[in-house]
């Protein structure tokens, strides 16, 4: 899996806002992280980390996501 | 034999052909799958999916 | 172009939506069944079919379909979903579509209606938890909304049965709109490929207008050269697809993103139109709770205080009904023996069928507490916590957290477990899961383990709290999860090498559980034990009552009469291969009956040994078991080492007919059923044979 070199959403903490600015995955997990509204310029709020896996909230819909996956989206200030 | 020998096995040889009667019917109506532990009726299962 | 559908009267109407908004809720409210709701996405995998009787009489079928979220499949339950959609089952559209959203997410939930729309199929939109999202201070302006959608929009609470009757009566009004498709602003140079991919599928492949659209956004978003099902397509269609390629990645536009990215834009802009919102900003209950709840450490903690709290419950708090079932089924023995005098019909009705059913339906209080508490992981929210609390674990054996909910099932069950592997989209990840589902130690073996520790685990409390056969029954448990575990690892690096799938899981929010749900499931679940318990169980006892008293012998006592008996024969013809195990021929008749069923064991154990005994009702199975001497050597045949093996013996072995015939069924042929059945009855045989062999060097003989 790929994953992004920037800042990635795995690296967010606990109530921070952050913008999607990119994907670096498969054409396939990325086309599944988008209809999922992890899509470019969606706004996403970490709610909590544990296990490295982090849960986070996009269109006010909450979502357990591994790190790995977690590092595959790029992020920036909203 | 008295009678209640011969009245046992009767019921035992119904609830043999019962029994297997069950077994067929099932395998032929496709209910062979469910458990009957849980609320999961094989019935439904087959009749309602497609393969995948 | 709003079009509207000519069918004077519907027929068949499908229900979909996106996991977890409450489309099985809404399907029983509107057919009056019953069929499984949860706080979970996933708990509906197949299609479920109802009839929706309305107002003026007439009756149309109504499908409950998995829940997706596009109309591009990930997993076999999201494809029996799209296939519906798409046209492709039975080559049949439904007549109308009723698609639920939750209000308090709509601005997800419509993305999957733009597709809906786009697809051109007469269409309902059933607005779902208004009151919630009313709490959340959400409003939704209904009429906005279906002015920009062009469909209808009939808000309604499936969980409390408001709106019902309203929506009954739009589904069954004529004409439905198809809505207003393709409202999403692609930019000019993709608008213009699309078209033209879409002529030239429509001519070259015959396909209609909706179709055709949707697979030219496929076939325009897939990477480039040639889609994965290239050869679907005509070689004329495959190179226009590259040329499209090209010019579009010339102009430096994302084709994997402009698709998905143009429509949520277009699902904003109705959002901002339709939706007010006012944010508090404050943490809500879910928020707290899954500070807790999914913490690295807390986490951890509850969900094995959970799992305690269950087994705890299973064994101790049941004891009372337990023993009540079995001193009413005692009792109505003991007016058999009054009423009828002693001889074999005597002997079939007490020590044969009251005999295997009672052993079978004492456990119903057990059954009942198991599903209470499943119940309670599934309604409140917390089922999707444990598998995220798991995907470190199970990424550990090569599967994801995905593969822990149908684990998890398979307590109950390990019919519903294998079915819900559907939800998992990774192929190799789903077969490993199905081949080791069976090893979660089900509901029919429940019985098995609690005879075993009621006969030989002392009743010894650990730390004021802890019973000791509390903890048995949770290591055994445990033991079936370990088992899981370690096989799915061994078949993840050999049979279904690959890196376990990306991990992201819809969390619902937090409700309190509904008791009316957990009590229906209970009261449905243990109906279908009663009746097991009063049909086959029955028919088995009576058949084995038989086989355990046929042939006569003249002058035999009941014992040497058992061992002389057809059922006797069997045991000692099977007991070389079960003498390594500390299994005698007795036990061995056990392991024959309930090849088909595990409980049928408790069953068959409750009427040899009454048989033996010439039905001796003052003395419980459990003490009978205790009691039992080899003729001999006159010490006892069964010790505390021979029930750990049985319960061993159960954990590992596959004895249920049911499961081979799911595996079948889900893996389309019988090689894979047959692997399960033959690694787990080897798994049985060499682990029990390592439990009593160790067993018997500690001096547990």
């Amino acid at each position: 899996m790929k994953t992004f070199e920037g800042q990635s959403l795995a690296h967010i903490l606990p109530g921070q806002l952050f913008r999607i600015r990119q994907l670096a995955n498969h054409p396939e997990v990325c086309t599944r992280l988008r209809e999922l509204g992890f899509c470019e310029n969606a706004v996403v709020r970490c709610i909590t980390k544990g296990y490295g896996n982090i849960i986070c909230e996009v269109f006010n819909t909450r979502f357990g996501i591994d790190s790995l996956t977690a590092s595959s989206i790029g992020i920036s200030n909203v | 034999m008295g009678w209640q020998e011969i009245v046992a096995l009767v019921i035992v040889a119904t609830a043999a052909i019962l029994l297997i009667r069950s077994e067929i019917l099932s395998r032929q109506n496709g209910k062979s799958v469910s458990c009957g532990n849980c609320s999961c009726t094989g019935a439904e299962t087959l009749k309602s999916t497609f393969d995948v | 172009m709003t079009q509207t559908a000519s069918a004077p009267r519907i027929r068949s109407v499908a229900l979909v939506g996106n996991p977890n908004c409450g489309k099985t809720t809404l399907f029983n409210r509107l057919t009056g069944l019953r069929q499984k709701v949860g706080n979970y996405p996933g708990v509906t995998v197949e299609k479920k079919e109802g009839i929706i009787r309305f107002a003026d009489g007439s009756i149309a079928e109504m499908l409950d379909l998995p829940g997706t979220y596009s109309l591009i499949p990930h997993s076999p339950d999201e494809s029996i979903a799209t296939d519906i959609l798409l046209g492709r089952y039975k080559n049949e559209n439904p007549d109308l579509v009723v698609c639920v959203v939750d209000a308090s997410n709509l601005e997800r939930h419509l993305y999957l209606v733009t597709q809906i729309i786009d697809r051109q199929l007469p269409l309902v939109i059933a607005l779902n938890m208004v009151d919630i999202a009313e709490e959340n201070g959400v409003n939704i302006n209904k009429e906005i909304l279906t002015k920009r959608l062009g469909v209808p929009v009939v808000p309604v609470v499936a969980s409390k049965g408001i709106g019902i009757d309203n929506l009954k009566r739009v589904i069954a009004e004529a004409n439905h709109p198809v809505g207003q498709s393709r409202q999403w602003k692609l930019p000019s140079l993709v608008d213009q490929e699309l078209n033209e991919l879409m002529g030239l599928l429509a001519d070259h492949h015959q396909l209609s207008a909706p179709i055709a659209f949707h697979e030219s956004v496929l076939l325009l978003s897939s990477g480039n050269g040639s889609p994965t099902n290239g050869n679907r397509y005509s070689q004329q269609v495959l190179r226009h697809l590259q040329q499209d390629h090209n010019r579009l990645d010339a102009a430096g536009i994302d084709r994997q993103s402009v698709f998905v990215e143009s429509r949520f834009q277009l699902v904003r802009e109705i959002c901002a139109s339709a939706v007010e919102k006012k944010e508090s900003g404050k943490p809500t209950i879910s928020d707290r709770i899954d500070h807790f709840a999914t913490h690295k450490v807390w986490g951890f903690i509850i969900f094995l205080i959970f799992m305690g709290l269950m087994f705890q419950a299973m064994f101790s708090w049941s004891e009372i009904p337990m023993l009540a079932i079995s001193n009413g089924f005692d009792w109505i023995g003991l007016q058999v023996t009054r009423v009828l005098p002693a001889g074999p019909l005597q002997d079939l009705i007490v020590n044969g069928a009251f005999a295997g059913v009672a052993a079978v339906v004492t456990f119903l209080p057990q059954i009942l507490f198991l599903f209470f508490f499943l119940g309670i992981l599934e309604d409140t929210g917390y089922m999707a916590r444990a598998a995220f609390i798991m995907d470190r674990l199970m990424g550990k054996v090569g599967l994801s957290g995905k593969s822990f909910i149908p684990l998890l099932s398979s307590f109950a069950c390990a019919i519903p477990g294998i079915m819900a592997t559907r939800t998992i989209d990774n192929p190799r990840d789903r077969l490993v899961t199905m081949l080791v589902a069976p090893l979660m130690s089900c509901s029919a073996r429940l019985p098995v383990y609690t005879l075993m520790i009621a006969a030989f685990i002392p009743g010894i409390t650990l730390f004021g709290f802890l019973s000791l056969a509390g903890l048995t029954l949770l290591s055994m448990y445990l033991l079936g999860l370990l088992a899981a575990l370690g096989t799915a690892w061994v078949f993840k690096k050999t049979l279904a090498k690959g890196t376990p799938s990306f991990f992201i899981m819809e969390l619902p929010q937090y409700r309190l559980p509904s008791v009316q749900s957990i009590g229906r499931q209970m009261f449905d679940r243990s109906w279908q034990f009663v009746k097991r318990a009063g049909t086959f169980i029955l028919g088995v006892s009576i058949v084995l009552w038989f086989l355990a008293s046929y042939p006569r012998t003249e002058n035999a006592t009941p014992a040497e009469q058992l061992q002389q008996s057809f059922a006797g024969q069997a045991g000692k013809i099977i007991e070389p291969v079960i003498k390594p195990l500390g299994f005698d021929w007795k036990i061995g008749i056990g392991l024959i009956g309930s090849l088909l069923q595990r409980e049928v064991f408790v069953s068959t154990m409750g009427t040899i040994y009454n048989i033996q005994d010439a039905g001796d009702g003052s003395v419980s199975l459990q003490q009978k078991i205790r009691d039992e001497r080899d003729p001999e050597t006159g010490k006892p045949s069964f010790t505390l080492l021979t029930a750990i093996c049985v319960m061993v013996y159960y954990v590992f072995a596959m004895q249920c007919f049911s499961t081979v015939a799911i595996m079948r069924k889900e893996t389309g042929g019988w090689k894979w059923p047959v692997f399960q059945f033959a690694y787990m009855t080897t798994l049985a045989w060499l682990f029990t044979f390592g439990v009593y062999r160790v067993g018997l060097l500690l001096g547990g003989a």
